[in-house]
C-alpha cells in the first residue's frame, strides 16, 4: 500500500477497525503517522473540553431578527394589500359592463316574473290532487260551439256527465240561451 | 474512554439502588450533557432517567445490563426532552450567566481567554450538530463501541462509522483546522 491513508480509516484504526495492510502503512508512513497523533491528540482534547460543562446559550437570532425587522415586514404587506385593492377598483371602473353583465335588467326581471312566477302562483291545478288530463280543444270546436249557442268543454271530469257543466261563464250562456 | 464503560460494565446485575446510583450517575449525566448541550436540563433528564431505573427494579423487571438500559433511557429521554415545545421555548429564552462553566484560576488571563473561547467555540459546534451525529459522538465519547452504539440507537454499523466520523470533522474544525 503506497497511497496515504484517508481520514475516515484514520479514524477506524482509532476505534480499532482496519486491516494489516492499513495498520503497516500506518506503522511506516511518516505523514500518516503524523495526522493519526494529530487526530489522537485533537480527540484528546476535544474529551477533556466536552468533560466540562457547557456554556449557557445566548438568545436566539430568529427572535432579534423578528424584532429587527417586524416594522419594515408590515409595512410592505400593508403596501401589497393597498397596492391589490387600487388595481381591482382600477380595474372595475375601467370596465364598468364586464361588472353590469353580472346584475340581470329590470325588463329582464319582469319579463321573467310574468312567463315563470305568475302562472305559478296562480295556476288552477291543485297540487294535491289527482291528475287530471288537459285537453286543448281546437278553434274549429269553439266556432262550432258558438254556432249552436254551446260553450266547448276544455276540461274533461271523468265523474261528470256527458253535458258540460264546467264552464267559465255558465249565468251568461244562460241568458244568452234564453 | 474505553475504559469507563469496560469498569462500569462488571457491575453485577442484582445492584441496590445505592449502588446502581454511584456506578452510573456520572455516565448518565455526561451522556446527558452531551446530548442537551445544557448543564441543568442534562440533571434533571439524569433524574428522570434513574427514576424509571427505580421504577424497573420495583416491578422486578430482568434488566440483562443496567449500562446498556440507562444509556438506552437516557438517549431516548434527550431525544424526548428536545422535542418538546417546552425545549425549545426555553432554548430561545436561557441568556442566564453561568459562572461555573468559567475556566480555572491556574491560568493566566490570556490563557483563559484563549480556553473560554475554544470552550465555547467547541461546545457550539456540538449544538449544531444533527440529532443522530450528536447522539453517536456522545455514545463513542461514553466509550461505546461501533457495535454497541449501533445496537443502542438501532442503525447499522456503516451508519455509525459515517455519522461518527462527520461529527468528529465538524468538531475538529471548530479546534482549527488540521485536516
Amino acid at each position: 500500500m503506497t497511497r496515504c491513508l484517508r481520514d475516515y480509516t484514520l479514524l477506524l484504526l482509532y476505534k480499532g477497525d482496519g486491516t494489516d495492510q492499513q495498520w503497516s502503512h500506518l506503522s511506516t508512513c511518516l505523514l500518516c503517522t503524523a495526522r493519526y497523533r494529530q487526530l489522537v491528540h485533537d480527540l484528546e482534547k476535544i474529551g477533556q473540553i466536552l468533560a466540562s460543562n457547557p456554556p449557557p446559550r445566548i438568545a436566539a437570532p430568529q427572535s432579534s431578527l423578528f424584532r429587527q425587522y417586524w416594522f419594515p415586514a408590515v409595512a410592505a404587506l400593508a403596501a401589497t394589500l393597498l397596492l391589490v385593492w387600487g388595481s381591482v377598483h382600477w380595474w372595475s371602473s375601467l370596465h364598468p359592463s364586464r361588472v353590469a353583465k353580472t346584475t340581470a335588467q329590470p325588463e329582464q326581471v319582469s319579463e321573467f316574473l310574468q312567463e315563470s312566477v305568475v302562472p305559478a302562483l296562480f295556476a288552477m291545478t291543485d297540487i294535491n290532487s289527482e291528475p287530471t288530463t288537459l285537453v286543448r280543444v281546437s278553434s274549429s270546436a269553439y266556432v262550432q260551439a258558438a254556432l249552436e249557442g254551446g260553450w266547448p268543454c276544455e276540461r274533461q271530469e271523468p265523474f261528470l256527465t256527458l253535458g258540460c257543466e264546467i264552464h267559465p261563464f255558465p249565468l251568461l250562456l244562460r241568458e244568452q240561451s234564453y | 474512554m474505553g475504559n469507563f464503560s469496560k469498569a462500569i460494565a462488571t457491575v453485577d446485575e442484582s445492584t441496590s439502588r445505592e449502588e446502581l446510583y454511584l456506578t452510573h450517575h456520572a455516565h448518565v449525566l455526561r451522556l446527558c450533557r452531551l446530548l442537551l448541550t445544557d448543564r441543568y436540563e442534562a440533571e434533571e433528564t439524569a433524574q428522570e432517567v434513574f427514576l424509571k431505573a427505580v421504577r424497573e427494579q420495583q416491578a422486578q423487571t430482568p434488566v440483562r445490563s443496567w449500562q446498556s438500559w440507562l444509556t438506552r433511557v437516557a438517549v431516548n429521554a434527550c431525544r424526548d426532552r428536545r422535542r418538546s415545545a417546552w425545549w425549545k421555548w426555553w432554548q430561545e429564552k436561557q441568556s442566564e450567566f453561568d459562572a461555573e462553566a468559567l475556566p480555572s484560576h491556574s491560568y493566566t488571563p490570556e490563557e483563559q481567554v484563549l480556553n473560554r473561547e475554544e470552550h465555547d467555540r467547541l461546545w457550539s459546534s456540538v449544538r449544531t450538530l444533527s440529532t443522530r451525529q450528536r447522539e453517536v459522538f456522545a455514545l463513542h465519547f461514553a466509550g461505546w463501541s461501533n457495535q454497541e452504539a449501533a445496537d443502542i440507537l438501532g442503525i447499522t454499523t456503516g451508519s455509525i462509522k459515517r455519522h461518527l466520523f462527520h461529527a468528529i470533522r465538524h468538531l475538529r474544525k471548530a479546534l482549527g483546522d488540521h485536516s
